[in-house]
């Protein structure tokens, strides 16, 4: 398992660009009341059909020639199994795939969801046709980011720390101070 | 500096100034962003990379993303890729050196031979 969500998420979004998607949403919602954490990542990459879904999950399958396991959606599967989560795969050929997860917040194996606003960068700077969007929901309160809103800067290295002070103290106010 | 508006009139008033990076860039950084370059600090080890040529407002570099290549135990793996010379591969990039890599290899053009995993001719 990695140490942060925010390291999964990118992992699992990197997944789906990789499978061709020229677009991604990501999106989180943190229900207290609920203790529960849902996570969802969904690509329009080309998908995956039934035969290989069914073994997705095994960390000794994978679909690349480079190495023998494949580890990124059995950390995530062990997650859920560690801390009485659920974890969920949808994926149609052609159509691409959406990743679910679920957590109980307070379990004390569930990683923190960490900097998201560093894999937020990271997806967005290294991969600049592709289409990031994040949406955090915290009970009533909502923060969106879309990597179309800094699709100029994005080749500009010079405006990459203003970008991150303004990402930061936007999603600073959001949260208010409480770190999930 | 509170909103993306403000960052765009910076742009605007800064453009002519601006050479803006293209696919043609000289220089390419590719950092291993596979799961095994990720929980061993990629994205972190990119985010100095990206740091550093702001700082040095360095443009005419493109930095991009790899999957795994089956070296995990190496990882991060950075490559830096410059015309007319091997690709070279540095092996557990961390944030620190990634900064280092930037200001040796991409700016002097000294390769840090120390942290070399491997050297690919005609790359």
């Amino acid at each position: 398992m990695m140490e942060e969500l925010s390291l999964h998420i990118l992992d699992i979004a990197e997944n789906g660009i990789n499978a061709g998607a020229n677009c991604v949403e990501i999106e989180v919602d943190i229900e207290k009341s609920k203790d529960l954490m849902t996570i969802k990542v969904r690509d329009n990459g080309k998908g995956m059909d039934s035969e290989i879904l069914d073994k997705i999950r095994d960390p000794f399958f994978t679909t690349r020639t480079t190495r023998k396991v494949g580890l990124g959606v059995s950390f995530l599967d062990e997650l859920a199994e560690l801390t009485g989560g659920r974890l969920d795969i949808d994926s149609t050929p052609g159509i691409g795939t959406t990743v679910r997860l679920e957590l109980p917040i307070s379990h004390p194996d569930r990683p923190p969801l960490g900097d998201i606003i560093s894999t937020l960068i990271t997806l967005s700077m290294i991969n600049t046709e592709v289409r990031i969007t994040y949406v955090e929901r915290r009970d009533d309160k909502v923060w969106s980011f879309d990597s179309d809103q800094i699709k100029d800067f994005l080749t500009d290295y010079s405006l990459l720390g203003k970008i991150k002070e303004i990402l930061y103290n936007s999603y600073k106010d959001f949260i208010g101070g409480e770190l999930i | 500096m509170k909103s993306l508006e403000d960052l765009k009139r910076i742009r605007e008033q800064a453009q002519a100034q601006i050479k803006l990076r293209t696919q043609e860039a000289n220089t390419k950084i590719i950092v291993g962003m596979g799961t095994c370059g990720i929980a061993a600090g990629a994205r972190e080890t990119l985010m100095a990379i990206l740091d550093e040529l702001s700082k040095r407002n360095i443009q005419d570099v493109v930095v991009t993303q790899t999957g795994c290549v089956g070296l995990c135990e190496y990882e991060p793996l950075v490559n830096v890729v410059k015309p007319g010379q091997p690709k070279i591969t540095y092996m557990k990039v961390t944030p620190e050196r990634a900064r280092q890599i930037v200001a040796s290899h991409i700016v002097n053009d000294q390769i840090i031979n120390e942290w070399v995993l491997s050297t690919e001719e005609g790359a």
